[in-house]
C-alpha cells in the first residue's frame, strides 16, 4: 500500500505507461491461466474470502494478467483515491462459470472479452449471451447461480483496508 | 420485531436513553418506534424486561445493518447502487425472524447488485438470502465443487422461515 501511495504521489503521474493503451489493438485470446483481477470492498470479504455478494453479474470489469500487475486495478483513475484502500481479488480464466440453464430451457453463456480502455489497456469485461445475444440482466436465480459459482472461485491477492467501527465498539463483526 | 432487538439491546439503560437508542438501531424506522410506543407504554418496562434473552449477536448485527442504510452509492467504487430503506427494512425483518430461532448469520453485508445479502456457512458449504432493491428476496446454497442452486423467496414470514430452515439444513446448522 505504502508503495503504491509513494509512486502515485511522488511521480506525479496517476498510472504508469504500460497501462495506457498506445494504439494497441484489442488482443481476443484469453489463456485458461491468465488471471484477471478486481477491486473488492471490506464489506465483501470474510475470513479471507470474498462473498457472492461482492459479484457482479454480468459486466464485471476486471484486468487481465497479460497486460497489467494485480495492484493496477486500484491504482486511482483521477475521480478517486480511495481505491487505494480496496482489495484485489483474481480468479483463472478457465474459472468463468460454466453454461447456466434458465427456467424457459435456454442457456446463459459466460465469457471474459478485452475492452482497451486509453488509461487501462488491460481492461476486460466478462459478458453473458443467452441464444447468442448479449445480456445486461439476467433472472435472479441465474445472477445467484453464477455469482455464487464465482465467487468459490475468486481468491485474495491484496487485501482490502476496513474502515468500519464494529472492532471498537465489540459487536460481532458482521461486513 | 427489530423494535423488540433494539428494547433488548438497551435493557440496561434508563428510558429515556433506551429510546434514543433504539431510535439509532432502527435508522428509518422511526415512526413504526412512535407507533409501538403509544399502543404499548403502559407494559413499557415488562417488554422490555421479557425480551432480555434474545440472542447476544443480534446487536451485531443491527448495527451493521445501521451501517448499511448509511452507504452511498458507488460505495464499492464500480458504480453499485446503495441498498435501499426498503432492502434494508426487509433485512431487519429477517434478521428478527433469525433472532426468534437463534440462527446466527455468518455476514451481513452489501450486495453489489443493489441490496443486502444476509449469508450463512460451515465448512466448505454457504448458503445466503438477498434482500434486492427491487423488493426481491433470491437465496442460493452452493457446496465446493457443486452446482449452486438458487430460487426466490416469498416476502411472507413463512416463505422466510423456510427458506432458512432450507439453508440451516443445507449447511448443517
Amino acid at each position: 500500500m505504502w508503495y503504491i501511495s509513494c509512486r502515485v504521489c511522488w511521480m506525479g503521474r496517476l498510472r504508469p505507461r504500460r497501462m495506457r493503451r498506445l494504439s494497441r489493438p484489442a488482443v481476443k485470446c484469453f489463456e485458461p491461466t491468465e488471471r484477471l483481477f478486481l477491486r473488492v470492498t471490506a464489506s465483501n470479504v470474510k475470513d479471507g474470502s470474498i462473498l457472492p455478494s461482492g459479484v457482479r453479474f454480468p459486466n464485471q470489469s476486471v484486468n487481465r494478467e497479460r497486460f497489467s500487475k494485480p495492484t493496477d486495478v486500484i491504482l486511482p483513475d483521477g475521480k478517486s483515491f480511495e481505491w487505494l484502500l480496496l482489495g484485489v481479488a483474481a480468479f483463472v480464466s478457465d474459472d468463468i462459470p460454466r453454461p447456466i440453464p434458465d427456467g424457459d430451457g435456454s442457456l446463459y453463456e459466460f465469457t471474459v472479452e478485452h475492452d482497451p480502455e486509453e488509461a487501462n489497456y488491460s481492461h476486460s469485461e466478462l459478458r453473458a449471451y443467452k441464444n447468442g445475444e448479449r445480456k445486461n440482466k439476467g433472472s435472479r436465480k441465474v445472477e445467484k447461480v453464477y455469482r455464487a459459482a464465482l465467487a468459490k472461485k475468486l481468491s485474495l491477492v491484496v487485501p482490502p483496508v476496513a474502515c468500519d467501527d464494529s472492532a471498537s465498539t465489540g459487536d460481532t463483526q458482521y461486513q | 420485531m427489530p423494535i423488540d432487538c433494539a428494547f433488548a439491546c438497551a435493557r440496561d439503560c434508563d428510558v429515556e436513553n433506551q429510546t434514543s437508542h433504539a431510535f439509532e438501531l432502527l435508522g428509518d424506522d422511526r415512526p413504526q418506534f412512535q407507533d409501538w410506543e403509544s399502543r404499548y407504554s403502559e407494559s413499557f418496562s415488562t417488554k422490555v424486561i421479557s425480551l432480555s434473552d434474545r440472542p447476544l449477536w443480534l446487536h451485531g448485527g443491527l448495527r451493521a445493518l445501521n451501517r448499511l442504510a448509511n452507504l452511498k452509492n458507488n460505495w464499492d467504487s464500480y458504480g453499485a447502487e446503495a441498498p435501499s430503506r426498503q432492502a434494508v427494512r426487509t433485512a431487519r425483518h429477517i434478521v428478527g425472524i433469525l433472532g426468534d430461532f437463534d440462527v446466527e448469520p455468518y455476514s451481513i453485508d452489501p450486495s453489489v447488485e443493489g441490496g443486502v445479502c444476509i449469508s450463512f456457512a460451515r465448512g466448505n458449504r454457504y448458503g445466503d438470502i438477498e434482500c434486492f432493491n427491487t423488493r426481491e428476496l433470491c437465496a442460493v446454497v452452493s457446496e465446493e465443487n457443486e452446482t449452486p442452486l438458487a430460487w426466490d423467496v416469498s416476502e411472507s414470514d413463512e416463505g422466510i422461515a423456510v427458506a432458512i430452515q432450507r439453508i440451516c439444513e443445507f449447511i448443517g446448522a
